[in-house]
């Protein structure tokens, strides 16, 4: 079974889209269960810099920036994810 | 390995520039104050005088003609505040409404502390200013017009000289801000009618942090900065020495390679118009024969063009959006705007504007991953968020 990862980067002290975009990646988790390894850093690590600008939150799936500074529609992450995995399968 | 295509923001030094520079710097003669009258002194007033020689000749100038500032966008402050300064009989000035924020913000500062008067004249799809828009503009209290030779984000090439000959006629200044058109274009002042004209080093292949100011003899011109005679009195303050070197270094060598290099530019966009023919929904921003060929603006509808270049980006490719950045606010590029596109179209424009060092291979690379991309964000994007056009949108797609 293939697997993504998903980038959440926010900010140091957490703002209100932040705790929305971790709670769509539990959702995400629960729709693609084992297929999402999920990883968080703050906009100060060191992690965060090899993306350019940091616009937190900034969420990643893999190596796509899929949304900086807003919260993305969920079924469009979904659909993001389902076509990154189903691409994956077929490689 | 980073695919740079972010050139009219800035250009990589020449290794030719460095090493003149170096020399400066690390050469057997310590590096003097030009002012300074030992012979270390005289050295960097020598290095300095044939930096102004080399730049007055490309701008068939005299030398007395050139003033070296600390950038582009002190070179345009000194122009269009320092006029204002030496000439308070009158006070109306003309421009247009895509300058860069050099030109824009002096003009705003000029109405706000010296009450002067602006009329800033429209563009039409293509970017470009109609002269007799300009000749219409002009009044009796009419002290300047101040031009972009070229656009920064499109690449738009402006009528400089016929607007030059009206000027002539008018009995009004003409300050071009050739920034964009350093080493790409013709700088001869006599053939483009100028009085004032603005350089910047980085721009072709210079240091970043050095500009020059053509003042036409006789043009009058205030100081921003008080304090020594250095540069004919128009602006004190020892002179960057290293600097003034690589910038005349810079802009000889761009001047020699001039005609061949928009030849080379004009073959390798050819491969990003691969992105129209092979990407639905992707509109030309830049007209195919009025612009600087390295530099191509699209908007792919139905992306945020940040998005779009924040992902080129975490892939190794580095383009710009049209838009400003203020803090995470983003404002539509102000010169799509005028060219009549919606706020839709212009936040989802990249630019791409190609250097001496692209490469086919660059372009082939960028194009491959911007479909890609593209795709992405197409499946994340909601069309009633972003994306969205008027369907009196222009474009060049279909001219093509």
């Amino acid at each position: 079974m293939s697997q993504i990862t998903i980038i959440l980067i926010v900010t140091p002290a957490k703002c209100g889209k932040c705790y929305a975009c971790e709670d769509l990646v539990k959702r995400l988790q629960g729709q693609f269960p084992d297929q999402i390894v999920y990883r968080e850093f703050t906009s100060n690590d060191a992690e965060a810099e090899q993306f350019g600008v940091v616009l937190p939150p900034m969420l990643i799936v893999d190596d796509f920036l899929a949304a900086a500074g807003n919260v993305p529609d969920y079924d469009a992450l979904a659909k993001l994810v389902a076509a990154k995995l189903e691409a994956k399968d077929n490689a | 390995m980073t695919i740079y295509l972010d050139h009219n923001a800035t250009t990589q030094m020449r290794p030719e520039v460095w090493d003149a520079m170096a020399s400066v710097e690390f050469g057997q003669e310590p590096r003097g104050n030009p002012s300074s009258v030992h012979r270390s002194g005289v050295q960097a007033s020598r290095l300095v005088g044939d930096a102004r020689n080399a730049v007055a000749a490309i701008l068939n100038a005299k030398p007395g003609e050139i003033v070296f500032t600390g950038g582009g966008s002190e070179a345009i402050n000194l122009a269009l505040k320092g006029v204002v300064s030496a000439s308070p009989q009158r006070r109306h000035l003309v421009s247009t409404v895509i300058e860069h924020h050099a030109v824009l913000h002096s003009l705003e500062s000029l109405q706000r502390d010296q009450g002067c008067s602006v009329t800033l004249c429209p563009v039409d799809l293509t970017a470009r200013v109609d002269p007799a828009t300009v000749a219409e503009a002009i009044t009796p209290e009419t002290l300047l017009v101040t031009l972009m030779y070229v656009n920064n984000e499109v690449g738009t090439i402006q009528p400089i000289r016929e607007i030059g000959e009206i000027c002539r006629q008018k009995g009004v200044l003409l300050h071009v801000d050739a920034v964009q058109a350093g080493g790409k274009l013709p700088l001869d002042v006599e053939q483009l009618n100028c009085d004032l004209l603005s350089l910047s080093a980085h721009k072709f292949g210079g240091p970043q942090g050095v500009g020059a100011l053509y003042v036409r003899w006789g043009t009058p011109l205030s100081p921003l900065v008080d304090g020594g005679p250095q540069e004919h009195r128009l602006r004190a303050g020892t002179q960057n020495v290293a600097g003034i070197v690589g910038f005349a270094e810079a802009l000889k060598l761009a001047e020699g390679e001039r005609e061949g290099q928009l030849a080379r530019w004009r073959d390798l966009r050819e491969i990003l118009y691969r992105l129209p023919r092979e990407l639905d929904a992707v509109r030309v921003n830049s007209h195919p024969d009025l612009t600087l060929p390295n530099c191509l603006n699209m908007t792919f509808m139905f992306c945020d063009g940040m998005a779009l270049c924040m992902n080129l980006s975490m892939r190794g490719i580095c383009v710009s959006t049209s838009s400003a950045c203020t803090a995470g606010d983003l404002t539509p590029s102000h010169v799509l705007k005028a060219m009549g596109l919606s706020d839709m179209a212009a936040h989802g424009a990249i630019r791409f504007s190609l250097g001496r060092f692209t490469t086919a291979d660059e372009l082939e690379q960028t194009v491959a991953v911007t479909k890609e991309i593209v795709g992405n964000l197409r499946l994340i994007t909601k069309p009633e968020d972003i994306g969205k056009c008027n369907d009196d949108c222009p474009c060049f797609l279909t001219a093509r």
